[in-house]
C-alpha cells in the first residue's frame, strides 16, 4: 500500500501478546525477539490489528511522521 | 543429544506439553521447542481450571500450582442481579503448572527446550519434515516425521505449512487482565459480569487467587474501536468502592488474543498437526482453552502413535485426528459458537431478563452447549418476543 500512510508499532505500549500477529489475514506481522516486525509490502492497512490490540500499540499514521520519528527529526507543524 | 525425532512440537504451552507427555508414553521420541526463555510465561489467561477437567486428564492437584480453590461462579447481569452456579475448581498458578507439565513430559521421555524460536518449517517433497529454530544466535535444524504446531494464537507454523489458520477477526476476542492484590472480594467464587457497555460480546471477570487477590480481566470483540484495556479500566473505576480497587496493587499485567470460534474442519496436512489455540480450540462462550488444548494434545498423540506404527505420516493418516477431535469435542464447540452468536445480539435488557428466569442448571447447560436444554430455555422466553425470536433462529 502506498497512500502515504503506514502501520506503526509503539514499542513502549506493546505487551508482546501476539494478538496482531494471529489476526492479520495477510501474514504481514511477526513477533521476533520481542519485537513486532511489520512487512509493509504485505500490510493492506485493514486495521484489524489496530482494533484488536488490547492496549492500542498499533496505529495507522502518515508515513512522513513515522520516518521523522525513526530518525529523530522534528517536523515543522 | 539425539538428532532425529519422531515428533517436533512447536510451542511449550499446555497443548504442546500434554501432547509430548502422551506421545512419549507411547514410545515416541518427542522434542518440544518453546520460544520464550521460561516455560509458563508470560501468562495470558484467567487461570481457571475445573476439578472435573483435571480428573479427566488424570492430573492430581498439587499444592505447588493448585493456587486458590473456588466453589462456584456468580454470573451477573448488567443491573447487578446474579445467578450463582456451583462448581469446584482452582485458579491455578499457571507458570508453575506449565513447568510441572514440562517435567511430566520429560519424565515420560520427551525433551523440552526453552528459548528456541522456530522461524520456519522444513519441507521436502511437499511434506513437512522439520523446523528451523534460533537459539542465542545459533541456527538449528530439527528433522522429524511429524511437526505439531502448538504455537498459540499467532499460529504461524500451520500457516507456513499451508493451512488457513489465521484468526478471523469476527471470531477473535481481545483480552486484557491485571493480577490485583489488596482487594475486597467474595473469594469463594469466580465472578462474571455481562453487559453491552461493560464488555461488548464478552465479559469482565474476577478470578480469585487469594482471599484478597484476583485476576481481574476482560475479553471483548476484537473489532471494537476501543481497547480491551479501556473497557476494563472503565469498569474498575466504576466499581472501585465495591471491590476496593482504589489502592490495590497490580502485580502483573497480561493480554492477548482469544480464538472464540472459527473451528478448523481440517487441522492436518502431510507431516503436520495443529493443537490448541493455534487450532482455535477454545470454549466459545467463556474463552477457556487449557483443558481443551490438553485434551486435543492427547488425541493428537494417539494419532501420532498410529502414524508411527504404520510409518505413514501423510495427511490421510493424520486426518484421523480431525475425525476423533470433532467427534469428541468439535461438534459441541460448534454448537457453543451458535449460542455465542445468539448471545452477542443480546441487549442489556435481555441480559437482565435472563438473569430473572435462568436457573443455575440452565446456565450450566448453556455453558455445556446442551441443545435439548436450549430448547427448554427457549420455552421460558416465549413471552419475550425479542428473545423468543433469537432463540428460534439459533435453534433452526
Amino acid at each position: 500500500m502506498n497512500d502515504g500512510r503506514r502501520l506503526y508499532w509503539d514499542e513502549q505500549k506493546c505487551i508482546r501478546c501476539g494478538l496482531c500477529v494471529g489476526i492479520c489475514p495477510f501474514d504481514a506481522l511477526t513477533l521476533e525477539d520481542g519485537k513486532i516486525v511489520i512487512d509493509h509490502d504485505k500490510c493492506t492497512l485493514c486495521t484489524l490489528c489496530v482494533k484488536g490490540c488490547p492496549v492500542a500499540a498499533l496505529m495507522i499514521r502518515p508515513q512522513l511522521e513515522e520516518i521523522a520519528r525513526e530518525r529523530g527529526v522534528a517536523l515543522e507543524a | 543429544m539425539r538428532r532425529d525425532w519422531d515428533v517436533v512440537v512447536v510451542g511449550g504451552g499446555p497443548g504442546g506439553l500434554w501432547f509430548a507427555k502422551n506421545a512419549a508414553e507411547k514410545g515416541l521420541k518427542v522434542l518440544v521447542l518453546e520460544r520464550k526463555k521460561e516455560i509458563g510465561t508470560p501468562v495470558q489467561c484467567a487461570e481457571g481450571f475445573g476439578k472435573e477437567g483435571l480428573k479427566e486428564l488424570g492430573i492430581e492437584p498439587d499444592v505447588r500450582w493448585s493456587g486458590w480453590e473456588v466453589h462456584g461462579a456468580k454470573v451477573y447481569a448488567p443491573n447487578g442481579k446474579y445467578v450463582e452456579v456451583k462448581g469446584e475448581g482452582y485458579v491455578i498458578e499457571r507458570k508453575i503448572f506449565e513447568k510441572e507439565l514440562a517435567k511430566m513430559a520429560t519424565r515420560a521421555g520427551a525433551t523440552v527446550l526453552a528459548f528456541h524460536e522456530v522461524y520456519d518449517i522444513i519441507k521436502e517433497d511437499g511434506k513437512v519434515s522439520g523446523v528451523k529454530a534460533r537459539f542465542i544466535g545459533e541456527d538449528k535444524e530439527f528433522r522429524a516425521n511429524i511437526v505439531v504446531a502448538a504455537d498459540g494464537f499467532e499460529s504461524k507454523i500451520a500457516r507456513k505449512a499451508g493451512l488457513k489458520t489465521f484468526q478471523q477477526a469476527y471470531h477473535a476476542d481481545s483480552g486484557f487482565e491485571y493480577q490485583m492484590v489488596g482487594i475486597d472480594i467474595d473469594a469463594d467464587n469466580i465472578h462474571l459480569f455481562f453487559g453491552t457497555e461493560i464488555a461488548p460480546r464478552g465479559y469482565v471477570w474476577i478470578f480469585p487467587t487469594d482471599k484478597d487477590a484476583a485476576n481481574v480481566g476482560i475479553g471483548i470483540d476484537a473489532r471494537e474501536e476501543k481497547t480491551a484495556k479501556w473497557y476494563l479500566d472503565k469498569w474498575i473505576e466504576e466499581h472501585k468502592d465495591e471491590y476496593g480497587f482504589e489502592d490495590a496493587s497490580i502485580i502483573e499485567v497480561r493480554g492477548g488474543g482469544i480464538p472464540v470460534g472459527g473451528l478448523l474442519k481440517d487441522m492436518v496436512t502431510d507431516g503436520l498437526m495443529v493443537v490448541g489455540d493455534a487450532a482455535h480450540q477454545v470454549h466459545p462462550l467463556h474463552g477457556g482453552g487449557m483443558f481443551l488444548a490438553m485434551e486435543a494434545g492427547a488425541i493428537a498423540a494417539e494419532v501420532a502413535a498410529i502414524a508411527h506404527e504404520k510409518e505413514d505420516f501423510s495427511k490421510d493418516t493424520l486426518s484421523l485426528y480431525n475425525k476423533l477431535w470433532w467427534e469428541r469435542r468439535g461438534n459441541q464447540l460448534q454448537r457453543l459458537v451458535k449460542i455465542r452468536q445468539m448471545f452477542e445480539k443480546l441487549t442489556d435488557d435481555d441480559f437482565n431478563f435472563l438473569a430473572e428466569i435462568l436457573t443455575p442448571e440452565d446456565i450450566l447447560a448453556i455453558s455445556e452447549g446442551h441443545w435439548e436444554a436450549m430448547k427448554t430455555i427457549a420455552k421460558k422466553v416465549v413471552k419475550h418476543p425479542r428473545l423468543a425470536a433469537l432463540f428460534a433462529k439459533m435453534l433452526t
